[in-house]
């Protein structure tokens, strides 16, 4: 080998590790094979690649077929007495929800590009909503869709469709706001986790300032009055609005006065000075480490997505931010158990087992199911002994039926490197390598252990 | 675990179980326990008699989404009440009187008898100074017991600076709340249901050999493997605890009742593994609309598990402390429901000094249409931390809180 070439495949082999870091996140990472075609033109291209995903239809994904739908009997059911006719639409309902929660998970295991499924999640980890309170899962789906569908796009419309959403004027009681008797659940979250952040920080910044709120209780009372008027339409699940039922009396809103409405409660929040750098550190913490909206990263990134609202032009400079690529960003999120789950279905290209859902139930992340508004927690919060059990179970059981052949037919002594390839990690510690070693001889062992591994758990 | 006949039963784990009714059914299903009051007074007494103090088992219940406290232990004949609350206020004739003109909720028939036993304290008007109504917020600063910092709760620091293992704080429970996590330690994490390692003893050294220290580790991979690790040791001491063939763990048709919890850390304390503390949580006490019926049943389910727990544990000091992030506007709203508010009632059962305490947060001095904080609840952990743990409180919740002696 010259010394040239020994350059270039050395910068290869960085150049590859970074798109494989790219997908991960991106994405739920890539089969080897994959990965090479992907990482064959450079990082860069393979950004563009992602990009540019993110707005074409896919056809893998859309190869799987919604759940059906029974909302009109549903309805009609729960406007009857008939307790034998509530039974039975209660048992539709299970199915329905059953039904919707594999039909995602396919999507995630089928997309040919997955980027546009892994931003749908973080939306709709953002604007958290669950079939808990949403008694119709097609109303879940509806917002599944608007969420898919401007998810890419621009923030502010992302808002305003979701403000309008079915399924949201359910869950945070919108449906019940009505002049004279304002409820501020939406309003409050609206601006606290959805695009203002939380208005009292709960620490100082390094100077030992608490900064000025950007919304007081006054606001959160004024949105809701604002908002007050929209409800769902039960015969098409959309958000509509009834004039008499909207509080027409001037309100003052972060800093504004008039006779405001939705539009203008979307548009003021969304043209605040706090947002952009609460929606960016969320992306942030998602895509590349965790951070708050002062990281300065963050406020750097925010600059830009204030001015445009633009999350694809976002998603561009986030990936291409030389901090993106870091060694410390690489290591620094631990995957979700929907991440894990359909990362690991991806690398060993297997489908959905049955009770996929019930392992994730367990493990504390139902698509379609998050706990409260605020979404699900982060990292550590994943890392427990039963959590821990739950993923070796998984894990035991998928390399019990997975193919093996390509690691069966590969060489003891050269299988530790196979499961890294396999997978997609490029590099074991000292201790998992000794770990992974020591269990060589049996490929099935050798599967499971990687899979529940600190390298697989957080690359 | 080469067998590639592994039934599907391994992939669904403890899960499966549990049955997906829960799951994927509607949720709010009642679980009310009415047959557990009838035999609630024949647990024997473990009130403040003959034990040391500081060396009990504190079982802490989070009402998770602002539990309504003036709908909970509630001044029900105060006509302030009775206006503020509308068609939510309580029909005083079904509550069950307590004394100075307080009654509980109707459904709260097992803490009545409490009550009647000395088992029962209330702690009037506890939140805190930077009280905001944001549950997020409130939820971190009840946890972490320090407002500057969220990052790590008050019971894991008592484990930083504790030898104990990884038994030391049991969360019944899917994930790892705040409360648990220290800086260097955390509590373990139990689900309902049993206990073993999958796959049996086959993947028992490699995993330790994992687990092993790395230094060049990056910190969450450092979390993973010490996960892993603190797995191996739980399942040796906790599996045979919990997976005993009678099934009297196991759930079947709903997957986490605060029963099934809860039974889940009595079998735990039966063993002796040397816990001091668990945490269990019950949600969905965020009521802004149509609140009377849900809140019924989230406080039958309460009570019935909190009596039933308290009976499986009998001649055991134990106390049983109930909170939640902040309580409910004054003021039903017009959708049946009540917003957020501040101040709230803590209920503690078991060992415990009974009664009232704290001052009752007057109706006619309202803050911002809300009850006042007269009790800071860092005084109550406190009181907890020093009653129940045996712990300097001032080391855990600060010295600016006087701890409250409520047991």
């Amino acid at each position: 080998m010259t010394p040239t070439e020994s350059i270039t495949s050395a910068s290869n082999a960085s150049e590859r590790a970074k798109v494989a870091h790219l997908v991960r996140r991106a994405g739920f990472g890539l089969p080897s094979d994959d990965l090479d075609r992907m990482a064959a033109d450079g990082y860069e291209a393979a950004v563009e690649r992602v990009i540019a995903g993110l707005h074409r239809p896919d056809p893998g994904a859309d190869s799987i077929p919604p759940p059906r739908f029974d909302s009109a009997r549903l309805v009609a059911a729960f406007e009857g007495n008939d307790p034998a006719v509530r039974q039975e639409a209660q048992r539709t309902i299970a199915r329905e929800r059953r039904e919707l929660v594999r039909w995602w998970l396919q999507r995630m295991l089928a997309a040919d590009e997955p980027w546009r499924e892994k931003l749908t999640f973080h939306w709709h980890d953002h604007f958290s909503t669950s079939f808990s309170k949403v008694r119709f899962p097609e109303l879940m789906w509806l917002q599944h869709s608007t969420l898919h569908r401007l998810g890419p796009g621009r923030f502010d419309e992302l808002v305003h469709a979701i403000s309008r959403d079915g399924a949201m004027l359910i869950w945070l009681d919108g449906n019940d706001n009505r002049v004279g008797a304002p409820n501020e659940n939406f309003a409050r979250e609206l601006f606290e986790l959805f695009t203002l952040g939380h208005s009292a920080p709960a620490s100082p910044d390094h100077d030992g300032h608490h900064g000025d709120p950007a919304y007081t209780e006054d606001d959160v009372q004024a949105a809701a009055r604002a908002l007050t008027g929209w409800r769902v339409d039960r015969s098409t699940g959309a958000g509509v609005f009834t004039p008499s039922r909207h509080d027409t009396g001037p309100k003052t809103l972060l800093g504004v006065t008039g006779q405001l409405g939705l539009d203008d409660v979307v548009r003021l929040a969304t043209t605040h000075p706090a947002c952009g750098p609460h929606v960016v550190a969320r992306l942030w913490s998602r895509f590349a480490r965790p951070a708050t909206a002062s990281d300065p990263v963050v406020v750097e990134l925010a600059r830009d997505f204030s001015r445009d609202l633009d999350t694809t032009a976002l998603l561009r400079r986030m990936f291409m931010h030389s901090e993106f690529t870091s060694s410390v960003t690489r290591t620094a999120l631990v995957k979700t158990p929907v991440e894990w789950m359909v990362g690991a279905l991806r690398m060993v290209r297997h489908d959905l087992p049955d009770g996929a859902e019930e392992l994730l139930f367990a493990l504390g992340q139902v698509p379609f199911a998050p706990p409260d508004v605020a979404g699900w927690p982060a990292n550590g919060a994943w890392l427990s002994t039963a959590s821990a059990r739950l993923r070796l179970e998984g894990a035991t059981y998928l390399a019990g039926v997975a193919d093996l052949s390509s690691l069966s037919s590969t060489p003891k002594d050269r299988r530790v490197q196979a499961i890294g390839r396999l997978l997609a990690v490029e590099r074991w510690g000292s201790a998992t390598l000794a770990a992974l070693e020591s269990v060589a001889s049996d490929p099935a062992r050798l599967l499971a252990l990687a899979l529940v591994s600190p390298e697989f758990m957080t690359a | 675990m080469s067998d590639p006949k592994i039934s599907r039963r391994h992939f669904l784990g403890g899960a499966a179980v549990l049955g997906g009714t829960a799951l994927m059914g509607c949720s709010g299903t009642p679980h009310a326990s009415d047959a557990a009051i009838a035999s609630s007074t024949s647990g024997s007494l473990t009130g403040s008699t003959g034990r040391a103090k500081g060396s009990g088992t504190l079982v802490l219940i989070n009402l998770d989404g602002a539990n309504d406290g003036l709908n909970t232990v509630c001044p029900v004949e105060d006509s302030r009440y009775r206006s503020a609350r509308g068609d939510l206020a309580l029909d005083g004739g079904s509550c069950h009187p307590l004394s100075e003109g307080f009654v509980l909720h109707p459904a709260l028939v097992g803490c009545k008898a409490l009550w009647d036993q000395d088992r029962l304290a209330v702690v009037h008007g506890v939140g805190f100074a930077e009280l905001d109504r944001s549950h997020f917020h409130c939820r971190d600063v009840w946890q972490s017991a320090q407002p500057t910092s969220t990052s790590t709760g008050w019971v894991g620091r008592w484990l930083d600076q504790s030898s104990g293992d990884v038994l030391g704080a049991v969360a019944v429970d899917r994930l790892l709340p705040l409360v648990m996590r220290g800086e260097t330690r955390r509590g373990a994490v139990v689900p309902p249901g049993e206990f073993n390692l999958p796959g049996g003893d086959a993947l028992r050294p490699a995993l330790a050999q994992m687990s092993a220290a790395d230094r060049d580790r990056a910190d969450a991979a450092d979390l993973v493997a010490a996960s892993n690790g603190d797995l191996l040791a739980l399942a040796d001491a906790v599996g045979p605890v919990l997976s005993g063939g009678d099934g009297r763990n196991v759930a079947v048709g709903d997957p986490d009742p605060l029963a099934s919890r809860l039974e889940t850390v009595a079998a735990l304390i039966a063993a002796d593994l040397g816990t001091r503390v668990y945490t269990v949580t019950l949600g969905g006490f965020d009521t802004h609309a149509a609140q009377a019926a849900t809140h019924h049943q989230l406080l039958s389910e309460l009570d019935g598990a909190i009596t039933a727990f308290l009976r499986q544990v009998a001649g055991r000091d134990v106390t049983v402390a109930v909170w939640s992030e902040f309580g409910r506007r004054v003021a039903a709203n017009a959708s049946g429901g009540t917003d957020h508010g501040k101040a709230s009632v803590m209920l503690l059962a078991g060992r415990v000094q009974s009664g009232h305490h704290g001052d009752p947060p007057p109706l006619d001095k309202l803050d911002d249409g809300d009850l006042r904080t007269t009790v800071d609840f860092r005084s109550v952990l406190g009181g907890l931390a020093e009653g129940v743990l045996g712990l300097d409180a001032a080391d855990l919740v600060g010295a600016d809180h006087r701890p409250l002696a409520v047991v």
